[in-house]
Formats: C-alpha cells, sequence, structure tokens
C-alpha cells in the first residue's frame, strides 16, 4: 500500500499548519510561563541571598557589639579589682604603721619602766643589804 | 489495509460523500476522505482543542493540565537543548514538538477500536520526513553556506571518490528510513490488530498486541524526534 498523490502535499501544508496552531495555544503560552516563574524564582534568589547577607551583617554587628561591651566590662572589673587592691594595700600598711608606732611607744615605755625599777631596786640596794646581813647576824650593823 | 469500522468514515458515507474502498482513492475529494487524512485532521483537533481547554487561564501555580504540559513541553525543551543547542532548539522547538505530539497521538489513536493511526499511510509520515529533511539541509546552508558540500566530502581529500556517493546515498537514505521506519511500524500493528480483531477479537487475542502497541506508538515517536534532533544536530556542526 505504499501508495504517494496529492495527499503528501496536502499533509505537508496540514503539518505546517498544526504547527502554527499548536504554537499559538500550547509552546508560546507554556514556554513564557515557564520563563516568568523562572525569572520570578531567581528575583527570589536573589531577595534571599539579601536577606541572608543582612542578617549576617546584623549578626557580625552583634557579635562585634557583645566582643566591645565585655571587653569594656572586663576593664571596669580590672580597674576596680586594682582599685580595691590599692585601697587595700594603702590600708593595710597604714595599720601596720600605727601598729608600729605603737609598738614602739609601749616598748619604750616599758624600758622607761625598767629603768625607773631597776634605779628604784638599785637605790633599794644598800637597804636590802644592811637589813639581809643584820637579819642573818641577828644584829645590826 | 481497509478497515472494518471507521466511524469518521461512516459518517462520511451517510453525509454522501466518497470514501476510498481501498488504499488509494480516485479523484481529490476521494482522495481528502480518505481515512488517513480524515483522522489526521480529527488529531489535529485533538491536539488544538485539548490545549485550548488545558490552557484556558494559565497561572503561576499551575493547576493539573497546565502542569501537564509544562512537564512535557518544559523536558522536550530541556532534551532538544542538550542534544542540538539553545539557539536551535528556541528555533525549531515548534516543529520537533508538534512532530512528537502528533506522531505519538497519532499513533496511539489506532489502538482504539473505531480509529486509525494516520500514521499507518506513507503519505503522512512522508510529509513529515520531508520536512525535517529540507530543514536539515536549511540549517547546514544557513549555518556553513556554500562550504556545507564539506559535510559530505570524508575526512581526506583523496577519500571524496569514495565518500562522495556514500554520504550521498546516506543522506537520501534518511527520506526512506525516516518515513518507512514509522509507517512500517504502525501498519504493522493496525494489521496485526486487524487481523487478530477479525480473528478472534471476542477471545481477547489482539490485547498483548495491543500492549505492545503503546509501547511502538511512544517509542517510534520518541526515535522520530530524536533522530530529527541528531539530524540537525549535525547539520549545524562543523564537517570534520
Amino acid at each position: 500500500m505504499i501508495t504517494m498523490d496529492i495527499t503528501l502535499v496536502i499533509q505537508i501544508v496540514n503539518m505546517i499548519v498544526l504547527m502554527f496552531l499548536l504554537n499559538g495555544v500550547l509552546y508560546k503560552p507554556v514556554k513564557k510561563i515557564l520563563r516568568e516563574r523562572s525569572e520570578k524564582l531567581q528575583g527570589m534568589q536573589g531577595d534571599v541571598a539579601k536577606f541572608e547577607k543582612n542578617a549576617q551583617l546584623r549578626q557580625e554587628e552583634v557579635d562585634a557589639k557583645m566582643a566591645k561591651a565585655s571587653a569594656k566590662a572586663k576593664a571596669a572589673l580590672d580597674a576596680a579589682r586594682a582599685e580595691a587592691q590599692a585601697a587595700g594595700d594603702e590600708k593595710l600598711a597604714s595599720i601596720k604603721s600605727e601598729a608600729e608606732a605603737y609598738k614602739e611607744k609601749e616598748l619604750a615605755e616599758i624600758n622607761t619602766q625598767i629603768g625607773e625599777a631597776q634605779k628604784g631596786l638599785k637605790a633599794n640596794l644598800d637597804g636590802f643589804a644592811n637589813d639581809m646581813a643584820s637579819k642573818i647576824l641577828g644584829r645590826g650593823l | 489495509m481497509e478497515h472494518p469500522l471507521l466511524f469518521i468514515t461512516v459518517i462520511l458515507e451517510a453525509l454522501g460523500l466518497p470514501v476510498p474502498h481501498g488504499p488509494v482513492g480516485h479523484g481529490i475529494l476521494e482522495q481528502l476522505c480518505a481515512p488517513y487524512m480524515t483522522y489526521t485532521w480529527l488529531v489535529m483537533a485533538f491536539l488544538f482543542i485539548v490545549s485550548k481547554l488545558t490552557l484556558s487561564n494559565i497561572e503561576m501555580v499551575p493547576g493539573k493540565g497546565q502542569n501537564f504540559w509544562e512537564i512535557v513541553i518544559g523536558g522536550m525543551d530541556d532534551f532538544f537543548a542538550d542534544n542540538m543547542g539553545r539557539k536551535l532548539t528556541d528555533q525549531f522547538f515548534p516543529m520537533l514538538a508538534t512532530f512528537a505530539l502528533y506522531i505519538a497521538i497519532a499513533n496511539l489513536i489506532g489502538l482504539i477500536p473505531g480509529f486509525m493511526s494516520p500514521t499507518s499511510s506513507i503519505n503522512t509520515t512522508l510529509a513529515l520526513t520531508l520536512i525535517v529533511w529540507v530543514s536539515h539541509h536549511f540549517i547546514g546552508f544557513r549555518e556553513h553556506g556554500l562550504s556545507y558540500y564539506k559535510h559530505f566530502m570524508g575526512p581526506m581529500w583523496w577519500l571524496v571518490p569514495l565518500m562522495l556517493p556514500i554520504e550521498l546515498i546516506s543522506n537520501f537514505a534518511r527520506l526512506l528510513s525516516l518515513s518507512i521506519r514509522l509507517f512500517g511500524n504502525i501498519m504493522a500493528k493496525e494489521t496485526l490488530l486487524g487481523i487478530l480483531f477479525m480473528l478472534a477479537g471476542a477471545f481477547f487475542a489482539p490485547l498483548p498486541i495491543m500492549i505492545l502497541g503503546v509501547l511502538v506508538s511512544l517509542v517510534q515517536a520518541m526515535v522520530f524526534v530524536l533522530l530529527a534532533v541528531v539530524y540537525f544536530g549535525q547539520a549545524q556542526e562543523h564537517a570534520h
């Protein structure tokens, strides 16, 4: 049944007509919507990238602020600690010097008292000796 | 082959139009009323109406019909672009996609009783083949100008006397291979189904062939379009 006739030409025309028909109602609209969607998707991806970048920048800002604040807090703490240490040292030194002065004073007083007692004892030494000798002898010297 | 019952033929006969009772019609009107012509117009109308109905309102978020077409057309577009480049795809997409859809539907309707495949006529398949053949030479001349002849000269000058006839024969053989492959497969399917229907239709004898027919119909549509894409791609390439 291989017979070729004028319908061959008509079929060619039919196919060309079908190409134009389907191009109008099928291919063009579908390709257009596919293109629009991919463009929209690309735009959205751009937005997402932008938002992600913004979020990253914010995070970096917050991190930097946090680092700054913590450095500040550490410096304040160190300063307070150093101040307290200095004040404590000063106080300790003053108390120490006060105690030293008091000790010196007391020591001097005790030395004076010892000297006085020695002097008094020395003064009474002869009397004692006499008394002792008289008691031993049983008579006055 | 004369089909026992084709509803369009019955309708045309009832309208008093001359339907050929044999493979060949006599006179232009009889030829126009031949089943492969009327069923070609049916397939054309089917494709047009279905795409019109399913794509009546196109939205960014697709419905069922639009989704189907987006997968089919997007898939074909990617496939063509992979095999012959974006430029040729943009130019020849309507032709190749129309061939794919038309051949697939035309092959498949033959499986329904009362219908026949327009592709079981050599006139239909040769028409498609001629369009592809002329187009691929058009692409060749457009891309390379007159130096397109180098495609037929083989890799070395002293091989020209051998290669030129071979290349010319193989190029003209494309006309035969494309058209007769499709025609032969589908006519064989139609004939076999017709015979099996007549012999043992009541015992579902044609059923295995119908299942095979679905496969053959789709594979033949794919093969035709794939070869067309390959020919287009080759015509565009530089001669080796």
